[in-house]
């Protein structure tokens, strides 16, 4: 049984061997893995607690429940919109189940550039098969896809490019296209449905609503947390302090590195909320002449990986898989306004979306705002923006391909393609701060680590290079980029990591 | 030079939704909500620029963007809350002289109205781009939630049928 916050109407202090602050893939599975353990864990959530019931499939009402700031979160030059989560089961809610293992290129460059030890894939592979076990994570089948990946596929083979489907950790699935939203059918199994019961069901305490604000330490050695209790509308109800031996910041690579500025942690190499990565996605829409329907049916199943390559210094860092949203987000999407606008959402049902997502070489920064919050800088390199460029014009050239009669690339002004001719064209500055909507997903590496402490955080046990006993599982800990779903890396991390937690407090 | 160039854009920006907020201060009578329309958030001048703005974002359909807004405007954080005034004041005030207009928006035709929000759509500034997404998105939501707004689209809506509210 998951405790309410919101229901706490007085100061409370509590005690625990492990406090986790975040329930997301890290924190979900920390708790898990811990309380398996026979350790006392408390896991503190700032968003809600919500069920399969709570999930009414309309986006103004759970885009406020499920996202950070409502979905609005963005960067300080408010060019790019950056996805997070905020309810229990964090990210992994609203997210489209995809799964992807951590490439072997990218273990091997954290491995020699980054000084991260014991995270080969060889020492790694026994952890994700047991994830996916355990997430029940198998490939969508060809005939579960729905109309729009089918575009994605059909350009693909068009043009001879590489392409292939996804994995997805989805049970009992309707099809109802509307996972972005939450899943009323509880077909996710993620860290809400499998991890936390798990955890909850061996003694672990999971608290909702609480937003944690402070880690407490004496500068060598971590203490536990001092947080609030919110009511539904936000507001502060009860402080909430918890002691505990070992302390894990789970919170996603924003919401914990702003936690770990706001605690003061000992920063010796200025390393905390530096080397901000993310996945800056642009979608390009395709008109058809036959209905795609693309909210139905199981999105984002398919994916082109053309112009990928995870190898360090490589010139293809661009991912591209089908990107659908609902009527709010599709309006939003779709450029310029008036009736030009209602004229491209009034062929909503035969537009089909491709997403073309970047695995960036730029560096941001999380830091703290005067109000206490996270702001977010983070602005693309050039090199970055002409990848992001050359990910449209694939794109276009993708949805061509499989037969759009136009293309059209959601820049400022927009720009329409008519014949696949055209698609050169499309400039390398469409993709400047400003140029298109952009949104960003899986925040990483803020808090990164390896065992070099001038250039990270945490060893590569996750533990603090200067604070004994606060440990970070989850994205944070990656030093670069992964150029994909990070779910199942995280989900593996914290698994794998997570020994070393008990065994500062005695139970490993 | 490129962080430098930035900054400035910025600090400009910020001047003018300044330079903005002090001319409503100086012009901002003359407004008035509609019969039956009440506020919790908003002045009758912020009210006024958002329905006129979700007009012309929503054209040709219609919706309640100013009363939208003020349930929206509730749920944010004091800074972002004081942003979203500051640009109200922009469109109303100074968007219209930038863009050649002496009335401020509420009172200019469809026409001249959409050729303000054009140029702030894509105005040099990226800072007033993004403020105009903000705008857009607001209205969008205050009618793409509606179920009555999902035939035309051909769109089935939400499959199961509760609410969180």
């Amino acid at each position: 049984m998951i405790e309410l916050g919101r229901r706490l109407k007085q100061a409370q202090r509590w005690t625990a061997d492990v406090v986790i602050v975040g329930t997301g893939a890290g924190g979900g599975m920390a708790a898990s893995q811990l309380a398996r353990r026979g350790l006392r864990v408390i896991a503190l959530e700032e968003g809600p607690a919500l069920a399969a019931r709570d999930m009414s499939q309309r986006e103004d009402e759970m885009m406020p429940l499920l996202y950070q700031d409502g979905g609005g979160r963005c960067t300080a030059d408010l060019a790019i919109r950056v996805i997070g989560g905020r309810s229990v089961g964090g990210s992994t809610v609203h997210n489209i189940n995809l799964c992807k293992r951590l490439a072997p290129e990218i273990l091997d460059h954290w491995a020699r550039e980054h000084r991260v030890s014991g995270l080969s894939e060889a020492e790694l592979r026994p952890v994700f098969e047991s994830v996916e076990r355990d997430l029940s994570v198998s490939v969508i089948e060809p005939q579960r896809r729905n109309a729009n990946n089918r575009v994605l596929e059909r350009g693909v083979a068009a043009l001879g490019w590489k392409g292939g489907p996804l994995s997805h950790n989805r049970l009992g699935c309707q099809g109802s296209g509307f996972c972005e939203i939450g899943c009323p059918y509880d077909a996710k199994q993620n860290a809400a449905k499998v991890l936390i019961p798990d955890a909850v069901d061996r003694g672990a305490r999971v608290v909702s609503d609480v937003r944690v604000t402070r880690v407490v330490h004496d500068g060598q050695r971590a203490r536990g947390v001092v947080g609030v209790a919110l009511g539904a509308d936000g507001r502060p109800l009860a402080e909430v302090r918890v002691d505990a031996g070992a302390v894990v910041l789970a919170g996603s690579a924003i919401g914990s590195a702003a936690l770990a500025l706001a605690s003061h942690l000992p920063d010796p190499h200025a390393r905390l909320g530096r080397g901000l990565r993310m996945h800056p996605g642009v979608a390009v829409a395709g008109l058809f002449d036959e209905r795609i329907e693309g909210w139905k049916g199981i999105p984002q199943s398919y994916e082109c990986t053309e112009l990928l390559d995870l190898s360090p210094g490589s010139d293809r860092r661009i991912w591209i898989t089908t990107a659908f949203a609902h009527p709010i987000g599709a309006a939003i999407m779709l450029p310029g306004f008036g009736e030009k606008h209602r004229a491209w959402m009034l062929r909503y049902p035969q537009i089909a979306v491709l997403t073309a997502m970047l695995h960036d070489e730029t560096q941001g920064t999380v830091t703290l705002a005067r109000d206490g919050r996270p702001r977010i800088e983070y602005v693309l390199t050039p090199s970055d923006s002409e990848q992001l460029a050359r990910g449209v014009r694939a794109c276009a050239r993708l949805l061509f391909a499989a037969g759009a009669r136009e293309v059209l690339v959601p820049s400022v002004p927009p720009i329409a393609l008519t014949r696949p001719d055209q698609v050169e064209s499309v400039p390398n500055a469409i993709a400047r701060p400003h140029g298109m909507l952009m949104a960003a997903f899986h925040p990483m590496g803020t808090l990164c680590l390896g065992d070099d402490p001038r250039r990270a955080v945490v060893k590569s046990t996750a533990e603090h290079h200067q604070i004994q006993g606060l440990f970070v599982l989850d994205g944070s800990l990656f030093p670069t980029s992964i150029g994909g779903p990070p779910q199942i890396g995280i989900y593996t991390l914290s698994r794998h990591l997570s020994r070393h937690v008990a065994e500062r407090v005695g139970r490993g | 030079m490129r962080a430098d160039r930035r900054h400035f854009l910025r600090s400009f920006s910020l001047v003018s939704l300044a330079i903005g907020g002090g001319i409503a201060l100086v012009r901002g009578g003359g407004y008035s909500l509609p019969p039956g329309v009440t506020v919790g958030q908003l002045a009758p001048w912020q009210w006024a620029v958002f329905d006129a703005v979700g007009a012309r974002i929503l054209a040709p359909e219609r919706a309640d963007v100013g009363s939208f807004a003020d349930g929206y405007v509730a749920g944010l954080a004091a800074r972002d809350r004081d942003d979203l005034m500051g640009l109200l004041a922009y469109v109303e005030h100074l968007a219209p002289l930038a863009a050649g207009f002496g009335p401020r928006f509420t009172q200019l035709a469809p026409e001249q109205q959409d050729r303000v929000l054009t140029s702030i759509e894509q105005h040099p500034i990226g800072l007033l781009r993004g403020g105009f997404q903000s705008l857009k998105a607001l209205a969008l939501m205050a009618y793409y939630r509606h179920d009555a707004s999902f035939a035309a689209l051909g769109y089935g809506g939400p499959a199961v049928k509760w609410s969180t509210q």
